[in-house]
């Protein structure tokens, strides 16, 4: 695949090496394996097909599945014990996928209801013309109204959605994420950062890029790995199977686990468990940075070949005192030194770790530090380290990275000219193209029809529809979010359409518009959402009731609202024409072009009849087709290590990264380049760094008073995805209640017995949930379980407090403070200033005016 | 006949559950019925002699197989694991001859051995 990026208008410097992350890379077709095993047999009296799980419900893996099908019904899922990925392993979740599919409140209608009703029960079944009459009508509307860049996409996470980017595209809109989830708190700092550093994500090496798995000669297994705020068997988040754990442990490994929960693996660390206080990492990671670098216990010759920034590292972390840091993150010194000097000295070593690091003010600037950790220990791109990942040939945009169809249907000025926040914060703006939820917060508030920023909020336009793409912000993700839908939401958009397969509050309070979807097991697909193989999602049973599968939606609608008329850089005339550019969409859509009519973007937005030609123009990078993938079951296109030695990972075939300077820079000269023109309280540190939270006992101790304890929250529940599965019976009687963990001398302080529920409240909000004691946690510190609805309650009127399902009232994240980290990355989710008690405060979770920065 | 068991490696049950659901879809049990059902026990941290916590942790799963369990013998007729077996994501379960099991069981601590009576 040739390296085409119209968006940088072929300027080189930061914006070229973001974009080269998840595309431009030439595909490595040679010594592909796949699985030659027959994908479907009779067994029993049963029809087995093969093929793998993804969404919906949602999960970020691709486990490989037996779907065991009898009279068109499927009957169970095992797992495939021949699949690399699984190995025959399940989750409970997998396990009782019957009960998802065929249970008795899945949604099987479209349903309209009129605006003046959000929030009531008024819903009409439809059908499905007359919903996508109402959606073409909308949208068209809207569009014509307020310009296509006010309409979004709102998404979970992990869904295999992403090919709705190219719906949004198709309209003229570049803005797709998640606008409810304050500092955009998943990931994205994480991946921001080692984009900028190391020109690529890297991720903790299980084996999991080759498909012999730990037989694999090549695979060396870590002889430590640090677990950092991450609980993998029950979260398998980003495409990580959480029992590679197990099996690496088995395998001897060694852990140490940074978390202010004693987790499983944790409990497995002993000594080396580090309880960090929520929020500390970053003072954590600078802590071992400093040890590893003043202590000489990091890698000299591959500092000295591959390493840029080593000496103004140093001189940063000088200006640290390590007592310090150690009382900052309430972690005795000498553990940090332990754990440190065990990290810089086994070979290989590893880390892996969690959404904790994102979910905090200075996210972005921890996973500096940690990355800078693992690359001066040499421990990048090593077997059994922390490896580079890039797709799979080059796929990636439909099928994870989303921005499908960006490049060839919007221009610059539109991508990144319109998008929400790109000119706004610097790492937005050069390579990660979800807009922006801190942007959007200041955008809601921002007085309609002025300048942006003249009444002190960002605000180029406000978004005027939103199709949410199986989505349930008011549950999870959303920070503040009976405030958000009250006054964001419900008041200010013009239009909103809903996807899932079960009613949802947020669903319920918002939508004027429902779209039944189907299950993973009803339809054809790719995946996944990780750079080791594409796995095929190999339908068993025809779509349940009148549902249709997510993707066949966004077809059938990209044919409706595709917008009118010639793409501009492609239109004939005196110095217009791209001519390299209609030679390439030729090739890639395989038409022919009139040079003097230049492409209409009905030419290339759909132009397929069915969901399986989209998939084949997909996958064309790999070289196969969506049925030949189907017959493979899977395929993993050859693994390399070390790839900085061979040229393998920058485009011009040269040794070294993909960045700059060429080399792994823990001096940040993306970072740097890119706030050059940024706004002054959104200038990025090239240097690794310690932010301390917003609201903490240290930046704000006269709040701390009033609210002594900390919450954090997240903690993980196997049997749920986030907010999914409350409804599916055998899953919640493993776990019926919200609960709060806290240690018993801290409950016995306000005198709260174990069972008994409490209120948890700060100035944003309020929440109330089940005690369970556990004398592991700092007493200082309190843990909730996040994204609780009630399935059972049933729907309620706006003007019930604790919401449709009663989602407002057990619900962590009305605590949860707006604003972001200076990348406009990161916010408190994990980290908040609390009281507890077990009246109900006087604490609306309704601020007369939200505190948005 | 030999009898057959399972043999439980609890250093590594990480409390996901999945042995309870695969046994309760396998054999389509009633909500509130089960082959195998997982103890939590902790976590909560190892005190001296003295009464101080120490920085060790008892935080362990243990699957505890009831009457209710035939070790799937239709699927062990077939060649098959049993379900939960099968499906084990820490595979810390092993099913056999309780007279191998005897010999793993004696190679490695941390494990114990279930041989449930229907088996």
């Amino acid at each position: 695949m040739e390296i085409t990026d119209q968006n940088n208008n072929g300027q080189v410097g930061p914006v070229q090496v973001l974009s080269d992350i998840y595309g431009g890379l030439l595909p490595q077709r040679t010594d592909v394996t796949l699985d030659s095993r027959p994908i479907q047999w009779e067994e029993d009296g049963y029809t087995v097909i093969r093929g793998h799980a993804r969404s919906a419900p949602g999960c970020h893996n691709a486990c490989g599945v037996l779907q065991y099908v009898k009279d068109g019904k499927l009957v169970k899922v095992e797992g495939d014990p021949e699949n690399p990925y699984n190995q025959g392993r399940l989750c409970s979740r997998c396990l009782a996928m019957t009960d998802v599919v065929y249970h008795k409140d899945r949604l099987m209608q479209p349903m309209k209801r009129d605006r003046a009703d959000r929030g009531r029960d008024k819903f009409v079944e439809i059908s499905w013309d007359e919903a996508y009459d109402i959606i073409e009508r909308e949208f068209k509307r809207i569009s014509a109204t307020y310009g296509p860049e006010t309409i979004m996409m709102c998404q979970g996470t992990g869904r295999d959605i992403h090919q709705v980017t190219r719906l949004n595209a198709c309209l003229g809109s570049p803005n797709e994420g998640v606008p409810y989830f304050a500092g955009n708190s998943c990931y994205l700092p994480r991946i921001a950062s080692m984009a900028c550093m190391l020109g690529d994500a890297a991720v903790m090496d299980c084996s999991q890029f080759l498909p012999l798995r730990y037989d694999d000669p090549r695979y060396v297994v870590p002889e430590l790995c640090i677990v950092w705020g991450h609980n993998p068997f029950y979260s398998n988040a980003d495409g990580f199977y959480g029992h590679w754990f197990t099996d690496l442990m088995q395998r001897g490994m060694k852990v140490a686990v940074i978390d202010p929960q004693l987790t499983w693996i944790a409990a497995r660390a002993g000594e080396n468990w580090l309880r960090v206080r929520p929020g500390s990492d970053g003072a954590l990671a600078m802590a071992m940075l400093k040890i590893i670098i003043e202590e000489d216990l990091y890698d000299h010759e591959f500092c000295d070949y591959w390493v840029y920034g080593l000496e103004q590292v140093a001189e940063r972390c000088k200006e640290y005192d390590l007592e310090e840091l150690a009382e900052r993150c309430w972690v005795p010194l000498e553990d940090i030194q332990r754990v440190a000097r065990l990290y810089a000295q086994a070979k290989p070593a590893a880390i892996q770790w969690g959404v904790a690091l994102d979910q905090q003010t200075g996210g972005q600037q921890a996973a500096h530090a940690v990355t800078a950790l693992w690359t001066i220990t040499g421990n990048l791109d090593v077997p059994g380290g922390n490896v580079i990942g890039r797709p799979c040939w080059g796929i990636a945009q439909p099928n994870w990275t989303g921005t499908w169809g960006y490049d060839d249907l919007l221009s610059p000025e539109e991508e990144p000219g319109k998008r929400m926040g790109a000119d706004r914060y610097p790492l937005f703006g050069v390579g990660f193209k979800n807009l922006s939820s801190n942007a959007t917060f200041e955008s809601w508030e921002h007085e309609e029809g002025t300048p942006s920023g003249s009444d002190g909020f960002y605000g180029p336009y406000k978004f005027k529809a939103a199709y949410f793409v199986t989505n349930n912000f008011t549950a999870c993700m959303g920070a503040q979010t009976k405030m958000q839908m009250e006054r964001w939401y419900r008041e200010q958009l013009e239009f909103i359409v809903w996807s899932d397969i079960f009613m949802n509050p947020s669903m319920y309070a918002l939508a004027d518009l429902v779209l039944p979807v189907s299950t993973w097991a009803e339809r054809i697909g790719f995946g996944g959402l990780n750079p080791y193989s594409i796995s095929c999602i190999n339908p068993s049973i025809e779509p349940v009731g009148n549902t249709r599968p997510d993707q066949t939606i966004f077809m059938d609608l990209g044919k409706r609202v595709t917008r009118e008329g010639v793409i501009p850089f492609t239109q004939g005339g005196e110095g217009e024409v791209d001519l390299d550019l209609i030679e390439r969409l030729e090739k890639k859509y395989g038409i022919k072009v009139d040079t003097s009519r230049g492409v209409h973007y009905k030419d290339i937005a759909y132009p397929w009849d069915t969901v399986e030609q989209m998939w084949d123009f997909a996958l064309q990078d790999g070289g196969f087709t969506w049925k030949e993938l189907q017959n493979s079951v899977w395929r993993y296109p050859d693994f390399q290590y070390r790839k900085y030695e061979t040229g393998g990972l920058r485009a011009d075939g040269q040794v070294g990264f993909e960045t700059p300077s060429g080399r792994a820079e823990i001096y940040s000269l993306v970072f740097q380049y890119a706030s050059e023109h940024a706004p002054e309280d959104c200038k990025l540190d090239p240097l690794p760094a310690y932010v301390e939270p917003r609201e903490s006992p240290y930046s704000d101790p006269e709040l701390a008073k009033q609210f002594p304890l900390i919450l954090t929250t997240g903690a993980r529940i196997p049997h749920f995805f986030h907010s999914e599965h409350r409804q599916i019976a055998k899953l919640r009687a493993l776990h019926p209640d919200p609960l709060v963990y806290i240690h018993p001398d801290t409950a016995a302080a306000y005198d709260i017995h174990e069972g008994e529920w409490i209120w948890i409240w700060n100035d944003h909000g309020k929440c109330y949930y089940k005690t369970s004691f556990n004398d592991t946690y700092d007493p200082r510190v309190l843990q909730c379980e996040h994204a609780w609805w009630f399935p059972e309650r049933g729907p309620a009127d706006p003007e019930d407090e604790a919401g449709p399902f009663g989602v407002f009232e057990s619900n962590c994240n009305n605590l949860v403070p707006l604003p972001a980290g200076v990348s406009g990355f990161g916010a408190n989710y994990k980290a908040m200033v609390c009281q507890i008690g077990k009246t109900e405060p006087a604490v609306s979770n309704v601020p007369d005016k939200p505190i948005v920065k | 006949m030999s009898r057959n068991g399972i043999l439980v490696d609890y250093q590594y049950c990480t409390g996901c559950y999945s042995c309870e659901i695969a046994c309760q879809s396998e054999h389509d049990l009633y909500l509130g019925q089960w082959g195998v059902k997982v103890i939590e026990n902790g976590p909560w941290p190892i005190k001296d002699k003295d009464g101080n916590e120490t920085d060790q942790y008892v935080y362990d799963f243990l699957p505890s197989f009831t009457k209710v369990c035939d070790l799937c013998a239709d699927r062990t007729a077939k060649g098959k694991l049993p379900s939960c077996v099968h499906h084990c994501q820490a595979s810390c379960l092993k099913y056999g001859p309780v007279s191998e099991l005897v010999a793993d069981l004696e190679a490695k601590p941390w494990q114990y051995l279930i041989v449930p009576p229907r088996g």
